[in-house]
């Protein structure tokens, strides 16, 4: 499976990971449940601001065209996932799109921090291949199948 | 006369009765004759005369009547009759007799008995005379010589008197002679100063401890005016301000400053008594060394207050310019002079720094400029560590800088070298348009404030750097404990995401590939994910153990007893081990925080059950006894045990004793419990036997050292 070097317009999940390793992994586990058609994948911070917030590269995206999940890791490059994180929550178009953090860090700090910045949720990323394509599908199934989601549209 | 009749004892014989009578009428004597019976015969006209009787009217009279009426003279009527008839030829006797008009007057009597031829008595014939005048005058006589009597004891006793008062004057004047002697001698061994003056101030007497006190050799000063000893300013304050007071009788008592024969001043404490005579008392007491000390003692205090005030100030100040501005400041109101500047040197660059300077007027000087040294006059008396002094500015050979100076109206001068361990680091020079200004006092005060200047400025500089050092080393921890945090984050995050690529992509090799690879292959691929595992777990471990570093503390009471069950449980689903293996007794409450101490039962317990998995009945025991009135904890096993000869390295990071793959461990989990213990400030150790079985002691409380192994 190969990484687009752009994002598709429109997408369910936006998964914010800057490891391709991690990504892949995601997107596996996705696609065994068969969510994984919608994926975009940003892999730094500045890059997942431009693709909500319908600036630069994606400007001509509707920033209406929210993501129905952000799945955000926090030790990014450029801008870090905290940052994200904040720009997302402080902005009320893109205030109510559920962020779930994805990290490796278990560092209370961390998760205080995140909660903070009004982090939706924070899962520490399991090292077993097993415990991480779990998680992952579980993430997946609430937040797209059984969370009944924030719409501009409606 | 009656007295001559009694000189014959012989019976008279009858005269010729003419004769008789007529001697007996005629006779100026008074007679009176009486019948033995004692009845008056007959008088004659003297006596009846003398009794102021008739002769008839006495004739037949009891001769009672002729005494005086009264008990005692009766009496010796009565007596004297009494005697004349017990046969008595005569009786003389001295008796009061009264006269028909009752006059009593003194008689001598005498009275002879007649008898005639046969014996018989006839009569007898009495006389009398008036003795009143005698007795009047035996009276007067007796009085007179008692009276001359009592004269001459009375003089006797005046003379006597004044024999004894002679004598006591006598005494009384050896004795003052004796006590002026001895007054004398006390002068003259006195070691107080002593001399008497006369009425014109010339000296009468003077002891030798006041002759000493000018130098004079005995009898040199007497006769000499008491001017000699005094400068002509004090000789004019005595006569004006202490004679007229001594000339109203009164001490005077104080300071005078004299002046010994060889012309040295004296000091003195002088107490003058005016004497009756004019002439005056004087002591002296030679106070010259008293009030050297008391001279030096002020001085030396007021360079204490000097320097304690400039000290202050010094103190006060924390970097060198403030300290030479503080120095500076204090010495010109303590010691005024018209400038003051402190300059140190930077030998590297071959300047000095003024690094403070005050100055009456207008200064060319301000702090932080810095000139090349050679301005500054250094000369080599300066490095050996002596101040340069000059008193007369113009009076000496002048180099540029002076020449400068005095061009500039100096005309005293002083520069002091501060020298830190030999070496010259600076100069405080102050200067006055006066002359002679910076006197031996001012100088030494100057060097002291010097010292205490270049030590200060030494402290300022030690005190910055040291100071620099700390923010350099703070500025480093904090770059370090960043670097720290920044690594350990990178740990968590960077390596973790590998390892779950590693796991992750081989797992999918082998679902996605298992069927191409042998058995050989999916070995190599299960010793590819148990690496990852374990250096998962390492990872994790690692970090736990420097979180436990960081974590805050809490203190609490922890119920040991629920917290050991409900670790055990934990354990008993991870570990596959059986519930009875573990034996929970009954355990103290203890102190501390929970979370840690969770932490070091999870790990002793998971220790005991990897190392006992093997033993044929696997058997763990927590438990705990009081030591010393501290709870010790323990958990012991039945598992394989080590070797106490390696018992320092148990709880190192990464240290294993067994290399039993059997035993895969990571060799963090005791170094996070001895961690952990630490922070609480408690004790851990072990006792262990190979093949029956290890026992950790813990105790969270400081426990005497004799209890750990």
């Amino acid at each position: 499976m190969t990484m687009r070097a752009t994002l598709p317009d429109t997408a369910d999940i936006l998964l914010v990971e800057d490891q391709p390793s991690d990504a892949e992994l995601a997107r596996r586990a996705l696609h065994d449940i068969g969510l994984d058609g919608r994926l975009a994948l940003a892999r730094h911070g500045t890059r997942a601001l431009d693709y909500v917030f319908a600036r630069g590269e994606y400007a001509h995206r509707s920033i209406k065209d929210i993501p129905r999940l952000i799945l955000l890791d926090l030790k990014l490059p450029r801008l870090s996932g905290a940052e994200v994180l904040e720009q997302l929550k402080s902005d009320p178009r893109t205030q109510p799109i559920p962020v779930v953090i994805l990290s490796s860090s278990q560092e209370a700090v961390d998760i205080r921090r995140c909660y903070a910045l009004g982090a939706n949720s924070y899962v520490v990323k399991p090292v077993d291949y097993v415990d991480f394509t779990s998680a992952v599908q579980r993430l997946g199934r609430y937040w797209l199948q059984l969370n009944e989601p924030f719409s501009h549209h409606t | 006369m009656a007295t001559d009749a009694s000189s014959s004892h012989q019976p008279l014989a009858a005269p010729a009765p003419s004769e008789q009578e007529r001697l007996y009428e005629e006779a100026p004597v008074p007679y009176v004759i009486g019948s033995p019976d004692g009845q008056i015969k007959s008088v004659n006209k003297a006596a009846a005369a003398r009794l102021g009787y008739t002769r008839e009217a006495l004739e037949g009279q009891p001769v009672y009547v002729l005494y005086a009426d009264t008990p005692e003279g009766q009496a010796r009527a009565w007596t004297s009759l009494r005697k004349l008839q017990e046969g008595a030829p005569r009786i003389e006797d001295e008796v009061q007799m009264q006269t028909k008009a009752g006059e009593v007057f003194w008689a001598r009597t005498t009275v002879r008995t007649i008898r005639d031829a046969a014996g018989a008595v006839v009569s007898h014939w009495g006389v009398f005379i008036d003795i009143t005048e005698q007795k009047a005058m035996e009276q007067a006589l007796r009085t007179e010589r008692a009276a001359s009597e009592e004269e001459v004891q009375r003089r006797t006793a005046a003379l006597r008197e004044a024999n004894t008062a002679l004598r006591a004057e006598v005494e009384e004047r050896r004795q003052v002679q004796e006590i002026r002697q001895k007054q004398l001698a006390a002068m003259e061994a006195s070691i107080v100063g002593m001399s008497i003056h006369d009425a014109e101030g010339c000296f009468t007497y003077a002891n030798p401890a006041y002759r000493d006190i000018y130098g004079y050799a005995p009898d040199e000063i007497e006769g000499e005016s008491w001017k000699v000893l005094y400068e002509e300013d004090e000789v004019a304050r005595v006569e004006a301000d202490v004679l007229p007071r001594l000339q109203d009788g009164k001490q005077w008592t104080g300071e005078l400053r004299g002046r010994g024969k060889d012309g040295e001043a004296v000091d003195t404490l002088i107490s003058l008594t005016p004497l009756s005579d004019g002439g005056l008392a004087c002591i002296a007491q030679d106070i010259t060394e008293q009030k050297r000390q008391a001279r030096a003692l002020q001085q030396y205090a007021n360079r204490l207050e000097a320097l304690h005030e400039i000290d202050r100030a010094i103190l006060a100040a924390e970097s060198p310019q403030a300290i030479a501005d503080a120095a500076l400041q204090r010495c010109t109101d303590q010691l005024p002079c018209a400038r003051a500047s402190i300059v140190v040197f930077d030998y590297e660059a071959d300047e000095g720094e003024i690094l403070g300077a005050v100055a009456q007027g207008a200064s060319k000087l301000t702090p932080g400029q810095r000139y090349p040294i050679e301005a500054f006059h250094v000369t080599e008396r300066l490095r050996q560590g002596h101040a340069e002094v000059v008193n007369d500015l113009p009076a000496v050979e002048p180099t540029p800088v002076l020449q400068r100076l005095q061009d500039e109206g100096i005309r005293s001068y002083i520069s002091l070298p501060m020298l830190l361990d030999g070496r010259l680091i600076g100069l405080i020079n102050l200067g006055d348009e006066e002359r002679h200004v910076f006197t031996e006092d001012y100088q030494d005060l100057m060097r002291e404030v010097t010292d205490q200047v270049a030590i200060a400025i030494r402290q300022a500089r030690l005190l910055e750097r040291v100071r620099h050092q700390a923010e350099v080393l703070e500025q480093r921890v904090a770059e370090r404990t960043a670097e720290l945090e920044s690594f350990t984050y990178s740990v968590s995050h960077d390596l973790r995401s590998p390892l779950r690529a590693i796991d992750g992509f081989s797992r999918l090799l082998d679902q996605e590939y298992g069927d191409m690879l042998d058995d050989e292959g999916e070995r190599l691929l299960y010793v590819i994910r148990t690496s990852a595992s374990r250096m998962g777990q390492l990872i994790d471990d690692l970090l736990a153990l420097s979180r436990l570093g960081r974590q805050d503390i809490r203190t609490v009471p922890i119920d040991m007893e629920d917290l050991a069950h409900r670790v055990v449980e934990e354990l008993l689903r991870v570990h596959d081990a059986e519930a009875d293996t573990i034996d929970i007794q009954p355990l103290p409450e203890a102190t501390g925080d929970p979370a840690m101490v969770r932490t070091i039962l999870t790990n002793l317990l998971s220790n005991s059950l990897k190392f006992s998995r093997e033993a044929e009945a696997p058997r763990i025991v927590v438990g705990a006894h009081e030591q010393e009135g501290t709870p010790v904890y323990y958990v012991r096993d039945n598992g394989v045990g080590f070797d106490m000869a390696y018992a320092d390295k148990l709880f190192g990071v990464f240290q294993r004793l067994h290399d039993d793959e059997a035993f895969e461990g990571t060799g963090v989990g005791l170094a996070i419990v001895h961690r952990a213990i630490a922070r609480l400030g408690g004790s851990i150790w072990a006792e262990s036997t190979v093949g029956e079985g290890t026992t950790f002691y813990f105790a969270l409380d400081d426990v005497p050292e004799s209890l750990s192994v």
